[in-house]
């Protein structure tokens, strides 16, 4: 379930690009400049600069830097770039993980020959406790990694959450700058809901529920006396159904609102821009012009900031989303390689961690996914009249 | 949340080593089952001050504040706009060198109520070409129509 609901924020985002056309209103600046120079020394981008600044999200430029080159239309997008911090990232992970792989198996070995040749000289009480030991150090190799996870996954959250707080009245304030006084405030409240109300369930239920899982987890393998799996199970559902219901309601709702708000002020400005050029039928086309300069310039600084942002957010979410997606097949790497030599206790710990890291990906994509969405309705939508 | 993940984890592992420990005989089957109910009672712990309803979330509902700063700005470049162009208008009616100046309240940002529309005409000249028609009355009717407002509203200032 967790998959669909990703695929579907997914075809909904590249959908709302497709849609909207997403290069089409950038770049257009050569005309404007002027009136975007001062514009632009009017509005107060600080906040979202100091952001990136603490936060990361741009190597090479500042985030206004990004801004103005999209104004400019002089972006460009460094895709060799990004690959090579994906690959470089990709090859970090994978080389910082694969001794834990190899302590990992070697600990098998040893506890699967162990138990092998222990009749001839072991009790069963001595077996016992050669396997606890080594279940003891898997966990403690896969312990500090997936603590580190979990935090990584929870500053995202929060980080979104402060950026969504500090961007929103700044693209809020362009959109009725640029004509869109009813999509703004439709827009309000549900930057507001996804900001408070999402992130609170998200930080308040799912990420603990993730932790109790790990430690369910732990618990269920490192004792066969204790049996806590069905309430992992337990827990997992929660989660799907939490992630589900918040993810489709909140994507339907800003749909259908981003829509209807965006038709409504096409509409006004289309009938303002009708009764304009209708009644002064001589010099009809020269003032809808200039009507237009005003608002063509807030549209054009609301779409460059928008997209800056998400490009930075893009950043912040690509090094830890690897990182979940190499630990949890480096997991299951170790299960497959474990299950054969060992009493299956580590291959099942690997398997149900790696099913943990699988819900921390989840929720971390879940919630980039309506960051972007929201920002880009909020982008495309008040500008289809421009 | 950490310190019941750590009394979950201490719980765990002493049952762990105990259960090593103890001897596999009619009494251990016992003891193995009170050490489950002890785990499930670390397990349920925080739970039971939950259901009194004191778990909430934390959710406020802020009002977004717009930057007034730039909606001025650009209201009053859109208010500065409109006369110029109302003096292009003027020009193209055949009355050159007139100078338009709004006055306006602000409702709303951005939305603005014009309270007076001030045409001077004291330093204009009217084309040669237009001299026979009431192009004063014109001018004020255009403009009246494009800033969609009251004939009071507009005061034509003559030179």
């Amino acid at each position: 379930m967790t998959k669909k609901i990703i695929s579907i924020l997914t075809i909904l985002l590249v959908a709302t690009c497709v849609f909207f056309n997403l290069n089409e209103k950038i770049g257009y600046a050569d005309e404007l400049s002027d009136s975007i120079e001062e514009q632009m020394g009017n509005i107060d981008l600080n906040e979202i600069e100091n952001f990136f600044d603490e936060n990361g999200g741009f190597d090479n430029k500042t985030f206004l830097e990004y801004v103005k080159e999209m104004l400019n239309g002089k972006y460009q997008a460094e895709y060799d770039n990004v690959g090579k911090r994906i690959t470089s990232v990709l090859f970090s992970e994978v080389n910082k993980l694969l001794p834990s792989l190899v302590s990992i198996t070697l600990i098998a070995i040893f506890c699967g020959i162990f138990q092998g040749i222990r009749s001839s000289f072991a009790s069963d009480g001595v077996a016992n406790l050669i396997s606890f030991v080594g279940l003891l150090a898997v966990i403690l190799i896969i312990s500090l990694e997936i603590s580190s996870l979990w935090k990584d996954c929870e500053n995202i959250i929060k980080n979104i959450a402060n950026l969504s707080t500090i961007m929103s009245p700044i693209i809020t304030t362009l959109m009725v700058a640029g004509g869109a006084k009813v999509s703004a405030s439709l827009y309000s409240p549900t930057v507001t809901v996804l900001s408070n109300l999402i992130i609170n369930v998200l930080l308040g239920i799912a990420l603990p529920l993730i932790a109790i899982m790990i430690i369910f987890s732990i618990i269920s393998n490192f004792s066969s006396s204790v049996k806590l799996s069905k309430f992992t199970d337990l827990a997992s559902s929660i989660i799907k159904w939490t992630l589900g219901i918040t993810a489709t309601v909140f994507t339907v709702f800003l749909s259908v609102q981003g829509i209807t708000s965006a038709t409504y002020d096409g509409i006004s400005v289309k009938a303002a821009k009708y009764a304009i050029s209708n009644s002064i039928p001589l010099v009809g086309g020269f003032l809808r012009d200039g009507f237009d300069l005003v608002l063509a310039g807030s549209v054009l600084i609301k779409n460059s900031v928008g997209l800056a942002c998400i490009f930075g957010v893009i950043n912040l979410i690509l090094s830890p989303v690897i990182k979940m997606t190499i630990f949890s097949l480096i997991l299951k790497t170790c299960s497959a390689v474990t299950e054969p030599i060992s009493d299956g206790r580590i291959s099942n710990f690997c398997t149900s961690i790696a099913k943990c890291v699988n819900y921390l990906l989840a929720v971390t994509l879940v919630v980039g996914l309506m960051f972007f969405i929201t920002i880009l309705l909020m982008i495309f939508s008040a500008s289809v009249f421009i | 949340m950490k310190d019941w993940a750590i009394s979950i984890g201490v719980v765990v592992t002493n049952i762990s080593l105990i259960s090593l420990i103890i001897p596999d005989g009619k009494m251990g089957k016992y003891v193995k089952g009170m050490f489950s109910l002890l785990v499930i009672l670390v397990i349920i712990k925080p739970f039971t001050g939950e259901l009194d309803g004191q778990f909430t979330l934390n959710s406020q509902s802020e009002t977004i504040q717009y930057q007034e700063n730039y909606l001025y700005y650009t209201t009053q470049k859109r208010v500065e706009n409109s006369e110029d162009y109302c003096e292009k208008m003027l020009e193209n009616l055949g009355i050159l060198h007139a100078s338009v100046n709004i006055s306006y309240k602000i409702e709303n940002l951005p939305e603005i109520s014009i309270k007076k529309v001030s045409v001077n005409l004291k330093n204009s000249v009217i084309n040669a070409d237009k001299e026979h028609i009431d192009i004063i009355e014109q001018a004020k009717k255009s403009i009246t129509e494009y800033l969609n407002v009251s004939n009071d509203v507009v005061e034509i200032i003559n030179g």
